[in-house]
């Protein structure tokens, strides 16, 4: 029996948007065609090329149900990354991406197969837990103002990412923050020999935009402190986290939450104290 | 897990792709990035006060990453009016672009071929997302990603926009047994 096979089936399946009946025959038919497994090979490379020459993880497919520990960002869980991208990435691809009919239950396993299935199940989730907490890391549930805080921080000032707006005066940074904020965010005013603001750009914030601006120290490091305009906020001390290559402190009061972020605890202990003994901002 | 939180985590993607289709003008990339993202925010405070179910069916992400590439074409119109072409295209490829690689062959992609391939690969979404992305047919969308990957496929076979003999052709039909 002979059948027509269009390109767009095989950028189909290296895409990755075949369901899952439809890629098990594809997969068989390129068992059985030689010609058509180094085409399919030859589009994989490239799309590897191209995610490799822009620095993307190998597979685009990023389950963003994570959350930032796991961010791609992160340098300390690059490694885990992938592995927990797999089970979202499976699940997806079996049940929201899947546009034939579903797939066969599988057969019922034998008892002692069952047991060992379940024992493996919890020591997998075991392993999770401790690597998803592990000791001195976040715990969960995390603040979301850090998280944010750390997203800025990661996405704006611990890469080469130019500044939005290039400043090394707060007043000529406020008179661009009030632009972008109606005046609710000005940058403090202090002076330091630790710190100097080269910058300030607009960031996504924990429930709306926040402005980040972004202070170098005399080692050359980039530190950031993000300010989002809160209604109301409650007063709140200083909270402390360190993870994935980044120290955070994030604070709120006076209708702003406040997160300083940098590469270590001493420059971001610095910029929260110098944010907090600044003149209080005028909304 | 809020979907604020989904699309926040993803910024560092959507400024890859971002750097991709912009062909490394970083300036370029960081406001459109922003806009892009604060418009999510502004959407996502608009949905919050109505909710609208049938707006909100779509992945907030395929919506962050079609945003970007909405804005990126206004910006380049809006170059191309104030240039007086008239025409609907971007410049050269930048001098300093002009090395070897898959980045090179991407960057020497149309507009219409590079946004197609690169929210394929580089963004992840599917044919059917990226064809509504871009608010074209599925078949165009495949039309589109099958001459792009044929273009870099000989860019970086040969260093030139010629397909190289024995290169499996974009878009053909095949008999199969």
């Amino acid at each position: 029996m002979k059948r027509r096979l269009d390109a767009a089936e095989v950028f189909a399946y290296v895409d990755n948007c075949l369901a899952p009946a439809e890629r098990r025959a594809f997969e068989a038919r390129m068992r059985d065609d030689p010609e058509l497994k180094r085409e399919v090979a030859q589009w994989e490379a490239q799309n590897c090329a191209i995610r490799a020459a822009y620095g993307a993880p190998a597979s685009a497919r990023a389950a963003l149900d994570l959350g930032a520990s796991v961010n791609e960002n992160a340098p300390g869980r690059k490694a885990l990354a992938p592995a927990l991208r797999r089970a979202p990435a499976a699940r997806e691809s079996g049940e929201s991406r899947a546009k034939g009919p579903p797939a066969a239950p599988p057969a019922r396993p034998a008892v002692g197969r069952r047991v060992a299935r379940s024992l493996a199940a919890a020591a997998a989730f075991a392993a999770g837990l401790l690597i998803a907490a592990p000791p001195g890391g976040a715990t969960w549930p995390r603040d979301p103002l850090l998280d944010a805080g750390l997203a800025a921080y990661r996405a704006f000032a611990a890469s080469s990412v130019p500044i939005e707006f290039a400043a090394a005066d707060p007043d000529a940074a406020t008179r661009w923050l009030v632009t972008q904020f109606a005046g609710a965010v000005v940058a403090p005013r202090f002076a330091s020999d630790e710190l100097q603001l080269i910058g300030a750009r607009v960031a996504p914030g924990m429930a709306t935009r926040a402005a980040f601006l972004v202070y170098e120290d005399r080692l050359g490091e980039r530190v950031g402190l993000m300010i989002e305009p809160i209604d109301a906020p409650p007063a709140k001390k200083p909270a402390w986290r360190e993870t994935g290559g980044a120290t955070l402190a994030a604070w709120m009061g006076a209708g702003f939450g406040l997160v300083a972020a940098g590469p270590s605890r001493e420059p971001v202990a610095a910029l929260a104290r110098l944010a907090r003994e600044a003149p209080p901002p005028a909304r | 897990m809020s979907s604020i939180r989904e699309w926040c985590d993803d910024a560092g993607g959507l400024r890859r792709f971002g750097l991709a289709l912009v062909r490394d003008d970083r300036f370029v990339c960081d406001d459109l990035c922003a806009a892009a993202l604060v418009d999510q925010l502004f959407r996502q405070a608009s949905l919050t006060l109505a909710p609208d179910r049938r707006a909100d069916a779509r992945p907030t992400r395929a919506r962050v990453f079609a945003q970007f590439v909405r804005l990126y074409r206004r910006h380049v119109r809006r170059l191309d009016a104030e240039e007086g072409d008239g025409g609907w295209a971007e410049g050269p490829v930048p001098s300093r672009c002009a090395n070897g690689g898959a980045a090179a062959a991407v960057r020497a992609l149309p507009l219409d071929l590079r946004e197609t391939l690169l929210l394929v690969v580089l963004a992840g979404l599917t044919h059917a997302e990226a064809a509504e992305a871009l608010d074209i047919p599925l078949a165009v969308a495949v039309g589109r990603l099958a001459r792009a990957r044929a273009r870099v496929a000989a860019f970086m076979a040969t260093g030139s926009a010629r397909a190289p003999a024995g290169w499996p052709r974009a878009a053909h039909l095949r008999i199969v047994k």
